[in-house]
Formats: structure tokens, sequence, C-alpha cells
């Protein structure tokens, strides 16, 4: 990625926020996609969660959430440069966690239960690392468009960019992994095993084998989309093209993962942890180029 | 590093905005509405059964009570009925009791006392067909599950009934009688 001109806005100093039909729209789209994931979220997880017990829905939902944190540390220094507003730190949380989670999840489902239909093993195996990442990456990569365009939410510089993504991408782990540690409980103890096990088991594949995950995919796509509006005029089509690029890149990388925690092997492992270290460093180097000065000021608070 | 104006960095439009905010919702109709209902109308439908009809699958059959239909999908012996379902498995060679049979399959439930989870006696029947059976019922608060086994001496199979618990009082004498119909089959398979 080369060094982008910096970036400028239209006047200096901080202006009052023009809440134009666009921007409500967004906010609006945003709130109602997280009220309608946490519903189906909800939904679905209501027997699951039953069957695990309340003591183990809360215990996996903290674990989860310390682990959210620890994962925000990664990225604390282009979080604290981006200067995001509240409500632009808000909805990304909401849409990465509630509204993706959800329609991800719905597609996900259908696209396994279509697959089955014509081959057992499909339902869950192949499905899930072939098809669910383009979805994924899709439907947050969505929501972090409508974050740059919220003028709110926003300041420019592809840090503000890695920043909204890495909300986005955090969101999105915590949520599923926890869906998956309530889900994975729920087998365990029909099974007769105990939901410790299935805590501990998500953990490790989910949490520290996956640690490098939706935060890198989401946080660089975010980069690369504020990249290409900041690089200054011109070349759209080339900067239309890196941002595909970078898209498709970490879509890859999202296949790459899930089918190595799905093959399961020690040393798929390590190499997964390692790519997704390395693409994270090299990313955050990038982005990091960019200080403070060269942003400008907000261009509303 | 010098700034360079750029119109780019404008505000972004208002028809940005709404673009934006329509590809998004088509594609969360598309993806979160759309793919699923299609998935709906592929998966196989449930076939419905009259009620005195015989079905057998896997070794397994079963005389159906009213409404009850068979689910679509697999060739396990698997009926549905509102959101009550009931599944005996495919016959294996054992000479484990029932009692036993059951016994061993409710640990799940007393290993972890934060599952919610009341479990009552076994209880212990013959089928009309004369397999010994076992039951028992696990009472959680939003589901009623009932597991079963049923022994020839020398064939034993394990099946489950569930249903949240408002359909459960609905239905739990259907399940009773069904699982009273239960019977062993060789070979043949509808």
């Amino acid at each position: 990625m080369s060094e982008p001109r910096a970036a400028v806005t239209p006047a200096a100093g901080r202006t009052s926020v023009t809440w134009r039909s666009g921007s409500v729209a967004i906010v609006v789209a945003i709130v109602a996609a997280g009220l309608v994931g946490t519903i189906g979220l909800a939904q679905d997880l209501r027997l699951p969660m039953t069957i695990a017990g309340p003591a183990w829905v809360a215990i996996s939902l903290g674990f989860w959430a310390i682990y959210g944190l620890v994962l925000l540390l990664l990225v604390r220094t282009p979080l604290s440069r981006a200067e995001l507003v509240r409500l632009g730190t808000v909805l990304a949380l909401v849409w990465g966690g509630l509204a993706a989670t959800d329609i991800a999840g719905r597609a996900n489902g259908a696209v396994a239960t279509i697959a089955a239909n014509f081959s057992a093993e499909a339902s869950g195996g192949w499905t899930t690392w072939a098809v669910a990442p383009a979805f994924e990456e899709t439907i947050k990569t969505a929501g972090i468009v409508l974050l740059a365009l919220l003028p709110a939410a926003r300041r420019f510089g592809p840090a503000a960019g890695l920043a909204v993504g890495a909300l986005v991408g955090v969101s999105f782990q915590v949520v599923e992994n926890w869906v998956f540690t309530i889900q994975a409980m729920e087998q365990a103890v029909e099974s007769g095993g105990t939901p410790l096990t299935a805590l501990l088991s998500t953990a490790f594949i989910r949490g520290v084998v996956g640690f490098f995950s939706h935060i890198v995919y989401s946080g660089i796509i975010g980069a690369a989309i504020v990249w290409a509006v900041v690089s200054g005029p011109g070349h759209r089509a080339r900067r239309v093209g890196a941002v595909a690029l970078v898209w498709l890149l970490m879509v890859a990388l999202h296949m790459w993962s899930n089918w190595t925690t799905t093959a399961g092997a020690g040393l798929l492992y390590l190499l997964t942890m390692a790519v997704g270290l390395a693409v994270f460093v090299v990313a955050y180097r990038a982005v990091a180029r960019w200080r403070p000065d060269d942003l400008g000021p907000p261009l509303v608070t | 590093m010098s700034h360079a104006a750029s119109p780019d960095l404008a505000l972004p439009s208002t028809r940005a905005q709404w673009s934006a905010v329509l590809v998004t919702v088509a594609l969360m109709v598309v993806l979160g509405l759309g793919l699923p209902r299609l998935a709906d109308s592929t998966a196989p439908a449930d076939t419905a059964v009259a009620a005195g009809d015989r079905v057998v699958a896997r070794g397994v059959a079963v005389t159906v009570s009213e409404g009850w239909a068979l689910a679509g999908g697999t060739d396990l012996l698997v009926l549905n009925k509102q959101d009550a379902k009931l599944f005996v498995l495919p016959p294996s060679a054992s000479t484990q009791a029932p009692e036993d049979a059951v016994e061993q399959a409710e640990q799940g439930y007393t290993t972890d006392t934060s599952v919610q989870a009341t479990i009552g006696e076994v209880q212990s029947f013959t089928t009309d067909s004369g397999l010994e059976a076992a039951s028992v019922t696990i009472v959680q608060p939003d589901l009623v599950t009932v597991l079963y086994a049923f022994s020839d001496g020398t064939t034993l199979a394990t099946g489950n009934a569930s249903a949240t618990p408002g359909t459960w009082s609905d239905l739990k004498d259907e399940v009773d009688e069904m699982a009273a119909t239960v019977e062993f089959e060789t070979g043949a398979s509808s």
C-alpha cells in the first residue's frame, strides 16, 4: 500500500452535526438491524441457553466480553487517534455484534441447509469455510461503509477506518464466539459432558487459534475503504479495485482460518495464528504511518 | 506532509448515504430473509401420516397418532407435531436393560446442576409387541424431554421425545400411545 496523501477537511475546526436525512437513515438502519438481530439471537439461543444454564451463560458472556476488551487493546492507538464520537463507537459495536452476526448466521445456515440436500457432508462442512467467510465479510463491510458515510462517526484517515473496522470485527468476533460457546455447552450437556469443557475447547479454537480473525479482516477492510477515500482525486477505478482486492484477500484469509480450525491440526493452528499475526502487523504498520497531524480535525463531533 | 484539497474529502453526499443504506438493506433482505426462505423451500417436507398408520424406518416401527408427520430429509424414524418431536434410533445388538440405558442417558442432565432439570423416576413398561421398555421424564423451564429405551433382550433401541411444556401437556398422551406401539422390524423400511 503506497503512502496516501493526507486528508484535508473542507473547513478547519469543528463543525456542528448536520442531521441530514441520509445520516438519519444510516443510524436508523443500523439500530433497526441491531434490534432485529438481538431478537433473532435471543430466539435462536433460548433453548441452548436454557440447557446450558444461566450460570454458564453468564460465565461465558463475561469471558468473551473480557476477551473483547483484550482484542481492543491491539488497536488502542488507532482507536484513540480516530477520535470516534460515542455514537460511532456504539453503532460499530451494534452492527458487528448484533446485526452482522444475525444476518450472516441466517445466510450461513441457509446455504448449509441447501447444500445438505445434495451432500450430507456439506452441512456444517465445506460451507463453513468456503461460503461463510464471503457472507460475513460482505455484511460487515456494508456496515463499515455505512459508518464511513456517517459524518458524526468518522474522522478521515486509514487509522479511523482501521478503528471502525476493528470495532465491527471485535463485536462480531465476541458475539459469534459466545454463540458458539452456548451451542457447544448445549451439545456437551446433552451428550453427558460439562459446560466447562465446552467453554475451554471453544476458548482454545475460537479464542486462541482464531485470535487474529475478525478484528484483522474488518480492521484492514475498514482501513482500505478510508484509504480509498483519502488518497486523493482521480484513479477512482484503481482505488475501488484496491479495496476490492483487499476485501478478497481478507475473505481468502478468513477461508483459510475457518478451514484450518475445521480440519483441526496442531501445526495448522500455529500457522493460522502466525499468518493472522503477520497480516495484522503489516497492516497496522502501514496504517501507523499516519500521524494525528496528517488527519486534520474531525469533520463533525 | 502537504495537504491537498480534494473533492473526495467533502462531507458525504446525502445521495451517497441513501445509496449505501439501500444497498445494505437489500443485502440484509437477500442474506437474512431471501436465502433462509429459499432454503426452507428446498428442504425436504414432512410427510403427513394418517392416524393409525404404521411407519417403519431403519428397523423400528411405530403406529402414528393423529396429526403427526414423518420428518423429511432423514431415513431415521422421526415424527413431528407442532414443536414436539419423537424419534427412535435404529436398534443395535445389546443386552443392556432399558432401565439402565435411560439412566445412562440421563447422566448428561444430572452432572451439571445449573441445567435446572427436574428428573423423574425411571418408568418401566411393555410395548404392545412385547418389548421391554423404560422411560424417564426430564423437565426444564422451557423443555420437556422423555428419554426412551426399548429392548427385546438382544437388541436395544433408544429414543427421545421433546416439546415445550405447553405443547407437551397437550401431546403427552399421544406420545405415550405411540411409544407403546414401538416394534423392531428387520429389513423392511418405509
